[in-house]
């Protein structure tokens, strides 16, 4: 039989912490919360459709925050959004995450010198875990950012794991 | 199919046998439904605040109350609807069947022709008195809600004289230019 336990002879057994089974099934399956802001919302419905599949990486957008683990800042992020965009990030549970896609959510983008109604950089409200650069990034760099971000959630070097570690110490 | 392998050997295949598999089905989907209700209630954070805990309303501050009433007369357009529709879903296979087993019926079908007709009137005739009752007291009409709420008509035009008011105020306001440019 060609199982693992054959390839690795370790009897089919393996041991493990269960912090690291919690981060391991936390980091498998980043449930986005859905809501796209400008353009870089096409290029991230673009990157959940079959052709690029996020599927295949567990990412699978729900329509509440309460079942989201990240947050995709996909756009503009205006000073009228920007209320909403908080409390959105507060409605989520812990561990959160957020992801800002694309230059208008890392530091305004295009708007940065003399768009008055424009948030310069998402950052701003809420803390950022990971940034895409692009205008607007294509969907391979969005899957670039949820593999860095996988990185960094194994790694526990969030802002949302490190405060968890902030209030336990 | 594990508790089957189980107890297969002990148990007679009687009908018991098969109760007992429904029992075990059903002890076995409570024992896991609050198994996993309470171990992810054990692992999962939990740090409520108010921010958190408001009404989702797609990130919009949540206003009003959820008791609102609403109005009755929707459950009577509903009911209306329904009448409609009903008679459409069940007329088409009354009139498919009638052709279809007619064809097979002997001696021309005449008590068949008969039973059909007979019920397709019936089943119509009880809709046709709801039908007549919804006529009669008006549910059809969906012209005169307006005029029931007493309720001046609007001509859409905002009379002049608030324009004037709004000008007035505004003469004697000196704004302050917003230069965001340097």
């Amino acid at each position: 039989m060609h199982t693992i336990s054959n390839k690795t002879g370790e009897g089919g057994v393996v041991m493990a912490a269960l912090e690291d089974l919690l981060n391991w099934a936390e980091r498998s399956s980043l449930w986005p919360i859905t809501f796209g802001l400008a353009c870089c919302a096409i290029e991230m419905m673009g990157a959940y459709a079959s052709h690029y599949d996020l599927d295949r990486l567990g990412v699978i957008p729900r329509n509440s925050p309460r079942q989201a683990d990240v947050m995709i800042v996909s756009g503009t992020v205006t000073f009228k959004m920007a209320d909403s965009i908080r409390r959105l990030y507060d409605q989520m549970p812990e561990p959160r995450y957020v992801i800002s896609m694309g230059s208008c959510a890392n530091c305004g983008g295009p708007y940065w010198q003399h768009g008055y109604h424009v948030v310069k950089g998402v950052d701003r409200i809420i803390p950022v875990d990971v940034y895409v650069p692009g205008c607007p990034p294509r969907p391979e760099a969005l899957i670039g950012g949820i593999l860095k971000l996988q990185e960094k959630i194994k790694a526990k070097l969030t802002h949302s794991q490190l405060q968890q570690e902030k209030s336990r110490a | 199919m594990m508790y089957y392998l189980l107890f297969q050997n002990i148990l007679l295949a009687t009908e018991q046998t098969a109760f007992l598999h429904i029992f075990l089905t059903i002890v076995g989907v409570i024992i896991l439904t609050i198994g996993g209700a309470w171990v992810s209630a054990w692992l999962r954070s939990h740090k409520p605040y108010a921010e958190k805990l408001t009404t989702y309303e797609s990130g919009v501050e949540p206003t009003g109350n959820a008791w609102a009433p609403v109005n009755s007369r929707l459950y009577v357009i509903g009911l209306v609807f329904i009448l409609f529709e009903l008679e459409t879903i069940l007329l088409f296979p009354w009139a498919t069947i009638w052709i279809a087993e007619g064809s097979q019926q002997m001696a021309g079908g005449g008590a068949w022709n008969l039973y059909m007709a007979i019920s397709g009137t019936f089943f119509i005739l009880v809709l046709g008195i709801g039908l007549i009752y919804a006529i009669v007291k008006g549910h059809l009409v969906y012209s005169h809600v307006i005029d029931n709420l007493n309720q001046s008509s609007v001509n859409g035009k905002v009379p002049l004289s608030y324009y004037e008011k709004i000008n007035e105020q505004y003469a004697s306001h000196n704004p302050t230019i917003h230069n965001n440019i340097d």
